[in-house]
C-alpha cells in the first residue's frame, strides 16, 4: 500500500516538475517501497526554496528514491530527506548565485546511498547521517564557505567529501560503532583554510585526506582511528 | 659538505649515520615533480594529527610547503603529530619546505617509524616505548635537529643527513 501526503504554500512539485517564481515550499511523505520522489525548485530573486521528504517510515521499506534540485539567485535553499529501510537512495543538487544552501539527509537501514552536490558562489552546509551497514555518502561542495558533516554507524560504509570553494572548507566524518571495513576520503582545495576531521572505530578502516590550495591558507587534518589494521594517508601540499 | 657523525651504540641497539653530498635536493625534487613553486609558496602551514589506537595500524603523511609567509600566530611550516598505541604499527612521514616539524610517539611493541625531511629548519622526534622498534630519519638540507628515544630491546635506528654545514643543533639519541 502506498500513501502520499502533500502540503504546499506557494508551489508543489510531486514526482517530476519544476516550481518557479517566489518562494517554494514542499513536504512529501511516502509510505511503502519502490516510491520515487523528484522535486525541482527555482526561487525568485532573494526568495527561498524549502523541501522536506520522508520515505519509509517502516524498516521494511526498500528501493525508495528521492531527488531534489534547488536553484535561484541570492536565495536560501533548504532540503531535508529522511529514509527508513534498505536500498534507498537520495540525490540533492543545490545551486544558485550568491545563494545559501543547506541540506540534511538521514537514512536508517542497509545499502542506502546519499549524494549531495552544492555549487555556486555562496555558503553551503551539508549533513548526512546513516545508521546501518554498507551505506555510501558523497558530498561535493564548490562555493564560498563549505561545511560538511557525515556520520555513519556500523560496517562497510563509505564516505567521500570533495570541497573546492573560494572560502573556508570544513569537513567532519565520523564512522563509529563496532564497525569495520569503512572508508573515508576527503579532498579539499581552494583559496582559504581547509579543515578535516576523521574519526573511525573498528578494524580495517581506511582514511584518505588531500588538502591543497593556492593562497595563504592553513591546512589542518586530524585522523583518529581506534582498532586494528587501520590505514591513514594525509597529503598536504 | 660532508657531515661527520659518531656512531652510538647502546645495548643491543645499532645506529648507522651516513653522509652524502647532494645539495638543493628539494629544488630538484620539486622540478622533477612538476610542482609550481608559486602555488606552494602561498601555503602558510600544514598541520596533521594522526592518532591510532590498536594493532597493525599504519599511517602515511606527505607535506610540502616552501617559503611560507608568516602566519598571524607566528607559526609556519609543516607540522605533524602521530600517536600510535599498539603493536606492529607503522608511520611514514615525508616533509619538504621550510620549518618542518614531525613528532612520532609509539607505544607497544614492534613498531616502525620513518621520517624524511627536505628543506631547512628540520625537526624530527621519535619516541618509542616497548620492544622491537625501528626508527629511520632522513634529512636533506640545513638546520637539522632530531631527537629519538627508544626503550626496550631490540631496537634499531638509522639516520641519514645530507647537506648543510654541520653546525646545526646536536643530535640527541636516548635508548633505554
Amino acid at each position: 500500500m502506498k500513501r502520499i501526503l502533500m502540503m504546499t504554500t506557494s508551489a508543489l512539485i510531486l514526482s517530476a516538475g519544476t516550481a518557479f517564481a517566489g518562494s517554494n515550499t514542499s513536504a512529501i511523505s511516502s509510505y511503502g517501497s519502490s516510491n520515487n520522489v523528484s522535486i525541482d525548485q527555482i526561487a525568485g530573486l532573494s526568495n527561498t526554496n524549502a523541501s522536506t521528504v520522508i520515505q519509509g517510515p517502516s524498516s521494511y521499506s526498500t528501493g525508495n528514491s528521492a531527488g531534489v534540485t534547488q536553484d535561484g539567485h541570492a536565495n536560501t535553499s533548504t532540503s531535508s530527506i529522511s529514509q527508513d529501510g534498505n536500498s534507498n537512495s537520495t540525490s540533492i543538487h543545490q545551486g544558485g548565485v550568491h545563494s545559501t544552501n543547506v541540506s540534511g539527509v538521514t537514512e536508517n537501514g542497509t545499502g542506502n546511498s546519499a549524494s549531495v552536490e552544492q555549487i555556486g558562489y555562496g555558503d553551503h552546509s551539508s549533513s548526512v547521517g546513516q545508521n546501518g551497514s554498507y551505506n555510501a555518502a558523497t558530498v561535493e561542495q564548490n562555493g564560498r564557505d563549505d561545511t560538511s558533516n557525515i556520520s555513519q554507524t556500523d560496517a562497510g560504509n563509505h564516505a567521500g567529501v570533495n570541497q573546492h570553494g573560494f572560502g573556508t572548507n570544513s569537513s567532519s566524518i565520523a564512522q563509529s560503532g563496532s564497525s569495520s571495513g569503512n572508508t573515508a576520503g576527503v579532498d579539499q582545495g581552494g583559496f582559504s583554510d581547509n579543515t578535516s576531521g576523521i574519526t573511525q572505530t573498528g578494524d580495517y578502516n581506511t582514511a584518505y585526506v588531500t588538502q591543497t590550495g593556492f593562497g595563504g591558507q592553513v591546512n589542518y587534518s586530524s585522523v583518529v582511528q581506534t582498532g586494528s589494521a587501520n590505514y591513514s594517508a594525509v597529503h598536504q601540499h | 659538505m660532508t657531515i661527520g657523525q659518531s656512531a652510538f651504540f647502546a645495548g643491543a641497539a645499532s645506529i648507522v649515520l651516513l653522509s652524502a653530498p647532494p645539495t638543493h635536493a628539494d629544488d630538484l625534487d620539486l622540478r622533477l615533480r612538476g610542482v609550481q613553486a608559486s602555488q606552494i609558496d602561498q601555503i602558510l602551514r600544514n598541520d596533521a594529527d594522526v592518532t591510532q589506537i590498536g594493532s597493525s595500524n599504519s599511517s602515511s603523511i606527505d607535506q610540502r610547503a616552501l617559503a611560507q609567509k608568516a602566519a598571524a600566530d607566528g607559526l609556519l611550516g609543516n607540522w605533524i603529530k602521530v600517536y600510535q598505541n599498539g603493536y606492529l604499527n607503522t608511520s611514514t612521514i615525508n616533509q619538504s619546505g621550510t620549518g618542518n616539524d614531525a613528532q612520532v610517539l609509539q607505544r607497544g611493541n614492534n613498531n616502525d617509524a620513518a621520517i624524511s625531511q627536505k628543506g631547512s629548519d628540520l625537526g624530527a622526534s621519535i619516541t618509542q616505548n616497548g620492544s622491537g622498534h625501528e626508527a629511520t630519519v632522513q634529512q636533506f638540507g640545513v638546520a637539522k635537529e632530531f631527537d629519538i628515544q627508544q626503550s626496550g630491546a631490540p631496537k634499531s635506528i638509522e639516520i641519514r643527513q645530507y647537506g648543510g654545514n654541520g653546525s646545526g643543533p646536536p643530535i640527541a639519541i636516548r635508548q633505554y
